[in-house]
């Protein structure tokens, strides 16, 4: 392996003290709201997630805020999970990681329905290649080689796809989001 | 159309920023993309949602195994041509799995760092590591199980839940068994592993068989012969040599030697048993070995010879 950057890598103190988290804030509000819809949570955790990046960055120099910032409230949002569940007096061991909460799975459920009927009814090709990416991990390079397109096209394949999905479940969350 | 072409763009950085190695300069490029416009980090984060999003792996599974009825749906020509394609890459499927028997499917995969250089990978089960410098790493994912051998180094690994395929890590005499979980192992030297879980249970393995469960929090030693419960840690997202830092109290220096030899360059190295065994505590900012060695010096009036390729400490 050659040596790698690690997404949070020296760049300089060029950042300190000097950036506006208000862009950060809103972004993290809107992706904790993409993860689960509940408008309370995705206001803690973008405050919170804001709080560590800054208490990150006293000591780190830092490459992408954004992507330290999503990071965090992955970490957050699964911990809140965990936390509830906590309370549920459900055993850890049994239980995924991002399994739902109980007041929720009905919620989830229909989503995933939802989600899925969205995939249904994409091309077979689009289809082919999100799951490829998203479901069995695989690179940009081995579905090129498998499915014989250009990168670029893969890229547009998912980004259709993403585009699909997200409708989907803006369509079904109706006033609980901005809409925006 | 202004919508779309974001979405592209969102598509192009999300496949950037979740890569596992991310270059300084695209992070940076990422960043200024963002804060040119809102829309760019409402679209983003929408998609980087959607994408960790467990609904989405939910989805992903049921389409995946269920039959897919959308070629009927579709209009005449188009849908001949999609309904041939999606034959054709049924035999390519069929005909791939053939050949691949027992070719990729059993294959294993052995990653390395260098000295100074850790890592991020994700596994094709899609679970996360993080490598310190100078670390290997073998993994095999199978359709009925995944196990990874620690060789050397220290790995952070985030593992993907999955209840019928368990994940089992061995390092020196401890095997270790998980369930979806985050956790840290370190192979310190021949036959110690000290791992650390950050989140879920794992079990432990000892060289006896005896079995540990540990639980977020929690930390034991597996040495060559039994295990041995360490104090309850701070409960972090992940361990502290992933941002460089290592806190020890009151255990021997040749750990921290190492450890600061994963991060450096040069070969670090400590000939006297006598000084590595010696007691140090502190917490050390390893990712920079040359100041902790400066700070050595002081500290413990430790000689530091540096012979270019090979530092000494005597």
């Amino acid at each position: 392996m050659s040596s790698p950057t690690l997404p949070i890598a020296p760049v300089g103190h060029e950042r300190d003290g000097r950036h506006d988290w208000s862009g950060v804030m809103e972004a993290i509000r809107r992706y904790a709201l993409a993860r689960r819809k509940q408008d309370d949570i995705a206001e803690d955790i973008a405050q919170e997630t804001v709080l560590r990046c800054i208490e990150y960055c006293r000591s780190h120099d830092v490459a992408s805020l954004y992507a330290l910032a999503y990071r965090i409230a992955a970490n957050l949002i699964a911990d809140h999970h965990r936390a509830a569940r906590g309370q549920t007096g459900e055993l850890e061991e049994s239980i995924e990681c991002d399994a739902p909460l109980p007041d929720q799975i009905v919620a989830d459920r229909l989503e995933i329905e939802r989600l899925s009927g969205a995939l249904s009814g994409m091309p077979a090709l689009r289809r082919e290649v999100f799951l490829r990416r998203r479901l069995h991990g695989e690179s940009y390079a081995t579905i090129t080689k498998d499915l014989n397109m250009s990168s670029k096209a893969v890229e547009k394949h998912i980004g259709r796809a993403l585009e699909t999905l997200t409708k989907a479940m803006k369509r079904s969350s109706g006033s609980k989001r901005d809409g925006s | 159309m202004k919508d779309r072409q974001i979405t592209e763009e969102a598509t192009y950085w999300l496949e950037q920023m979740n890569s596992p190695v991310v270059d300084v300069s695209v992070a940076r490029g990422f960043d200024k993309w963002m804060d040119a416009d809102a829309r760019h980090r409402d679209v983003f984060s929408d998609l980087q949602g959607l994408w960790d999003s467990p609904l989405l792996t939910g989805a992903a599974r049921l389409s995946n195994s269920a039959p897919q009825p959308e070629a009927e749906e579709m209009a005449g020509g188009r849908k001949k041509v999609m309904a041939s394609m999606a034959f054709g890459l049924m035999v390519a499927a069929i005909a791939l799995l053939v050949l691949a028997l027992p070719g990729p499917l059993f294959m294993t995969d052995i990653y390395r760092t260098d000295r100074g250089a850790g890592d991020h990978i994700t596994l094709a089960d899609g679970s996360r590591a993080t490598l310190s410098g100078d670390a290997e790493l073998e993994v095999r994912i199978l359709p009925w199980k995944r196990t990874a051998v620690l060789r050397r180094g220290e790995v952070f690994l985030d593992i993907a839940h999955e209840r019928f395929r368990g994940f089992t890590v061995e390092s020196g005499s401890a095997e270790i068994k998980v369930l979806g979980t985050a956790f840290n192992v370190d192979r310190q030297g021949e036959q110690d592993t000290v791992v650390q879980v950050y989140r879920g249970v794992v079990g432990l393995e000892g060289p006896t068989g005896e079995y540990m469960v540990l639980r977020k929090g929690q930390a034991a030693k597996a040495t060559a012969h039994h295990l041995v419960w360490q104090s309850d840690f701070m409960n972090r997202s992940g361990p502290d040599w992933i941002a460089g830092w290592f806190e020890m109290s009151n255990e021997p220096l040749g750990l921290l030697v190492e450890k600061l030899d994963r991060y450096s360059e040069h070969q670090i190295r400590i000939d006297d048993e006598t000084l590595a065994r010696r007691r140090v505590s502190g917490r050390f900012h390893i990712s920079r070995p040359a100041s902790v060695l400066s700070a050595l010096k002081y500290a413990y009036g430790v000689t530091v010879v540096d012979k270019g390729d090979v530092i000494t400490l005597q």
